[in-house]
């Protein structure tokens, strides 16, 4: 179980490994092979605002604030001195100065395109104190790019298996020239040959992944690697009930046809029959529509389950 | 729900004066664009009341924001006389006040110069049925501001918050896109170039430049409507005594309602909406003769009204002759005007105009530019303000969320929100403006029973006040 492991990080990564991850043999990737093709196929219209990613555009301000909320929780100071602090030290308070405010002030979009210059990339001290993020199966970026523009994060890996989709990720991150690569890099390939950086990441993020890898438990044994002990992994994926059936193969995919046909393969999802992953995640709440539904997991179709890693000694 | 116009990366056009072929392409060839993340044309009350917010709300404060304003506004304004009022004045409502006080500018206006109503009385031109609206408490109805004492009160705010780049005056050459390089591709990002030289790249361009709006044209978004035929004559006035309680006359005269709102002591200022030629006629009267009319619009009967139109001069005689055959309660009437101030009386052209969207990519208008309301009951300005408040909502949502504010998938909150509530105050002062330009008979007496049960119905009547109050 994940959280008791992640208790324990020593014996989980260090002393029993899974018999499935030996690690002297090269770990099986969790791609599925069909859904790389099916993504890549999609990759045109990810960023279209009415095109078939409308639903995920629509989602994601929720998860954002929701991953707020999350690190409201674990790392309050960020949300002290970053957000607020901003207006304290961009704006001067004496009125003297405000006509032509200074340059030094650091705002989002400043300084000028060219081969010389870049704009800046948010505050100095959201760089030194801010975090690492790593979004898994980021797909076209939705959720990666603005996790790349909060003032608290440092810097963002957006990790996918469909190359096409990272190069509409990167043409769309073109756009914004705050997204340097100093915040926000994309690479191709799967969990299990993604380094670990030292430390590892603050926060992992896995939405709407789950369902779509081969094998969901070596999926998250992989995960659970990446996050550095008191850090986040955040995700959402579809529960296998009749409900979030009929309202995504059914509603979503073939009466209204919002979603392309085939997107949710039901094998796959979760629910129904527990598997590893609702055991060992803390069901936090149902985000659906505009608002946070009370009746979790009555209705229990997408959720954003968020569990947070509680050990306390470093890995070595 | 209205078709969203897409972006159109169409020819660009060339605004107010052609611009120099070599500044054309500076911005795709040579030219670095400075880089902002709102760029808001047009500082007026809606432009600069969202700076202000922006600025003065802890989430969108490090936002880069750039203003651009054909006339200086960066002077100090002109003192002005006490007994002297400008005659572009606006009712601001409870709602626009509180938001004026939530973003700090309330306390910057100059409040010897507001004024506060509680009162209303409005009534019908042919058959006198009357509506009055007193509340129990004393909270105001609405607040006369000067445009002017707004405008300066928005613009120190921002003076005080600091962190506007400030262009002014200037005016925008050219709008077209930005360049592409290397590392990034800005071609999405509407690129102003500005008569001082100074070339803007914008995240969001906000069109805050009035109802002839070239960021509206720039972005290809049909404005529909149609002209009443009518102008509005307006004038500031002193009248023979102050009004207590203080109280907004509007009577509905054929020709379109004429209005007397209260500013402090005995001064009041004048919207009498009218056709162009009796406006032509109103203008040419001496001071003396004008007062005269404006009693007349107040007392008389509309065949009285009529006949004044027809004189060249010496209404002050007419006037005072026909109020004494004419029954009227002197006590329901605003008081009689005493003077107008020199150079105060000008006529504006009366329109309805509403924008498809109020959003395209990377850009959004507030208030004129998005939508133009005739001014029979005072909402112009409220319906820019609510844009504005709903706007920096949206903006801060947007920014707390890491989203991209110029996204049209950010902004199309911003469109459902305010969209339809000012569609719906558009068509109410439309079909107003209708039904009281009927003469028909039973149309009247139809009309004129409506007004007499909503004045008996409080319920219906304190609804109708709170729709009015933007509550």
């Amino acid at each position: 179980m994940l959280s008791r492991a992640l208790r324990r990080p020593r014996r989980l990564l260090h002393s029993s490994p899974s018999p499935r991850h030996n690690p002297s043999q090269p770990p099986q990737s969790t791609i599925d092979a069909t859904e790389v093709s099916h993504f890549a196929a999609l990759a045109s219209t990810w960023w279209d605002p009415h095109g078939s990613s409308r639903l995920l555009h629509l989602m994601n301000p929720l998860r954002v604030r929701w991953l707020n909320e999350c690190l409201a929780e674990s790392h309050p100071h960020l949300f002290n001195t970053t957000s607020h602090n901003t207006s304290s030290t961009t704006s001067p308070t004496t009125p003297s100065t405000s006509a032509s405010p200074s340059p030094s002030a650091s705002p989002s979009a400043s300084g000028s395109i060219g081969a010389e210059s870049r704009p800046s990339e948010g505050n100095a001290e959201g760089n030194t104190k801010g975090l690492k993020v790593l979004d898994i199966g980021c797909g076209a970026g939705i959720f990666t790019e603005s996790a790349a523009r909060l003032p608290h994060i440092t810097h963002v890996t957006g990790l996918d298996a469909t190359p096409a989709v990272l190069t509409a990720a990167l043409a769309h991150a073109r756009l914004d020239p705050t997204l340097t690569p100093s915040r926000l890099t994309y690479l191709s390939g799967g969990i299990e040959t993604h380094p670990i950086p030292p430390g590892g990441y603050d926060i992992v993020s896995v939405f709407e992944v789950l369902e779509h890898v081969s094998r969901p438990a070596s999926f998250l044994e992989a995960v659970e690697r990446m996050v550095k002990p008191g850090g986040w992994v955040v995700g959402s994926t579809i529960a296998r009930t009749w409900t979030s059936w009929v309202i995504t193969k059914v509603v979503a995919e073939e009466v209204l046809g919002v979603v392309p046909r085939g997107t949710h393969e039901w094998g796959k999802e979760k629910g129904g029959k527990p598997t590893r992953f609702w055991n060992v995640l803390r069901l936090m709440r149902l985000w659906w529509g505009w608002g946070a539904c009370p009746y979790a997991e009555r209705v229990a179709l997408s959720f954003d389950a968020g569990v947070r890693s509680t050990g306390v000694e470093a890995p070595r | 729900m209205p078709p969203r116009p897409q972006w159109r990366p169409k020819r660009p056009i060339f605004l107010r004066t052609p611009c120099p072929r070599h500044l054309r392409f500076t911005s795709t060839t040579t030219g670095a664009p400075e880089l902002f993340d709102v760029v808001c044309v047009g500082g007026g009350p809606a432009g600069l009341s969202l700076l202000a917010g922006l600025r003065s709300n802890p989430s969108t404060s490090h936002l880069k924001l750039a203003l651009i304003e054909a006339q200086d506004i960066t002077q100090p304004p002109r003192p002005v006389a006490p007994g002297s009022y400008s005659n572009r004045c606006s009712s601001l409502t409870p709602s626009s006040a509180a938001y004026l006080q939530r973003i700090g500018a309330w306390s910057q206006l100059d409040r010897s110069r507001v004024q506060p109503y509680t009162h209303m009385r409005v009534w019908d031109g042919l058959s006198s049925a009357a509506i009055t609206f007193d509340p129990p408490s004393t909270s105001p109805i609405a607040y006369m501001v000067e445009n002017t004492n707004l405008t300066t009160a928005l613009s120190s705010l921002i003076t005080s918050l600091g962190g506007v780049h400030t262009f002014s005056p200037a005016r925008v050459s050219h709008i077209g896109h930005g360049p592409t390089t290397p590392t990034h591709d800005l071609s999405s990002w509407p690129t102003l170039s500005l008569s001082t030289g100074a070339t803007l790249s914008a995240r969001l361009l906000i069109g805050a430049d009035g109802a002839a709006s070239p960021v509206r044209s720039y972005a290809g978004i049909p404005s529909r409507g149609w002209d009443y035929g009518r102008v509005g004559v307006v004038a500031s006035l002193r009248l023979s005594s102050d009004s207590a309680p203080k109280t907004a006359f509007q009577r509905f005269l054929t020709t379109g309602p004429v209005a007397l709102l209260p500013l402090p002591g005995p001064y009041a200022t004048l919207v009498w909406s009218t056709t162009p030629e009796r406006a032509a006629r109103l203008r040419g009267l001496s001071g003396e003769d004008f007062g005269a009319c404006v009693d007349a619009a107040f007392r008389l009967g509309m065949v009285d009204i009529d006949y004044l139109h027809t004189m060249s001069r010496g209404q002050v005689e007419e006037v005072a002759w026909r109020k004494k055959h004419t029954a009227y309660s002197e006590a329901d009437m605003p008081a009689s005007v005493e003077a107008v101030q020199d150079g105060s009386v000008a006529a504006f052209p009366l329109k309805m105009r509403h924008a498809d969207t109020y959003i395209s990519n990377r850009l959004a208008l507030v208030g004129d530019a998005a939508h133009t309301v005739h001014p029979l009951a005072g909402q112009g300005l409220n319906l820019g303000q609510a844009d504005v408040a709903a706007l920096v909502d949206v903006i801060s949502d947007a920014v707390s969320t890491g989203g991209d504010i110029g996204s049209t998938l950010v902004l199309e909150e911003y469109v459902a929100r305010r969209w339809g509530a000012n569609h719906a105050m558009l068509g109410v002062c439309d079909k107003l403006h209708k039904l009281y330009s009927a003469e028909w008979g039973p149309l009247v007496g139809l009309r004129s029973l409506g007004l007499r049960a909503v004045d008996k119905l409080g319920p219906v009547k304190g609804f109708l006040m709170r729709q009015a109050a933007g509550m």
